[in-house]
């Protein structure tokens, strides 16, 4: 089976566990997998459309894959990390409005 | 939420690295250990700002990400969040700062006017930002 390595923060919806294996012949479906196995990741790596989310970066191998659709060996492992942007901006929260 | 340990030292360096980078935002990651309930954060690693508009937006790409993850690594560390600055403040999250987080990690952001620098963290529901103390 393919493992998948999980940023920090994530572990926390895995009881800790990471790697974790997954079945699938592909990226996605890998993907699909995890957070089929562990759904309190879903709406943190897709979103509302089922899409992933731009800031989500899968490697597979050290390389940054794009195409989901890519094939996975027995022995793949994946690392998601994530792309952090922002700035400058209207505040959409402060402590005094949460 | 979970509880934040940010030593005064970085906090103060953030400030810093705030007010050097006027007219830019500062940007950079933040490492320390995710233990049960509490970030502790123990280091802080510099980026360079690789958003277009660096006056006014940042960005971290995954590769840099990637690499000082597996450089904490070595040192027993992790990556546990983020911070950039706000060039005219204030020290609060944007909209456009909710986009790419994630709950569990913790994101500093400095108000390079003042020198203030608060800490947020990703609600579950992805909504807003909530404190972190």
């Amino acid at each position: 089976m393919a493992r998948i390595v999980l940023p920090a923060p994530l572990r926390d919806y895995t009881s800790g566990v990471s790697p974790v294996e997954v079945a699938g012949e592909t990226v996605a479906s890998a993907l699909a997998d995890l957070v089929t196995r562990y759904p309190r990741l879903r709406r943190h790596l897709f979103d509302d459309g089922g899409r992933l989310r731009g800031f989500v970066n899968v490697y597979v191998e050290d390389r940054d894959v794009r195409d989901l659709d890519e094939r996975l060996a027995e022995d793949s492992v994946l690392m998601i990390v994530p792309s952090v942007a922002g700035g400058a901006g209207r505040p959409v929260s402060s402590p005094f409005e949460s | 939420m979970k509880q934040l340990e940010l030593p005064d030292h970085i906090m103060h360096a953030i400030a810093a690295e705030a007010a050097h980078a006027l007219p830019a935002e500062a940007c950079g990651v933040l490492l320390g250990s995710l233990q049960d309930d509490v970030i502790h954060i123990s280091a802080h690693r510099p980026v360079a700002n690789d958003a277009g508009d660096g006056a006014h937006e940042y960005a971290i790409p995954g590769d840099v990400v990637l690499g000082i993850q597996r450089a904490a690594e070595r040192e027993g560390l992790d990556v546990v969040g983020f911070y950039h600055s706000h060039p005219a403040g204030p020290a609060g999250p944007s909209a456009r700062d909710l986009a790419t987080a994630w709950p569990g990690y913790v994101y500093v952001i400095a108000d390079a006017r003042t020198g203030g620098v608060t800490a947020w963290q990703l609600r579950e529901d992805r909504h807003a930002f909530e404190p972190a103390d």
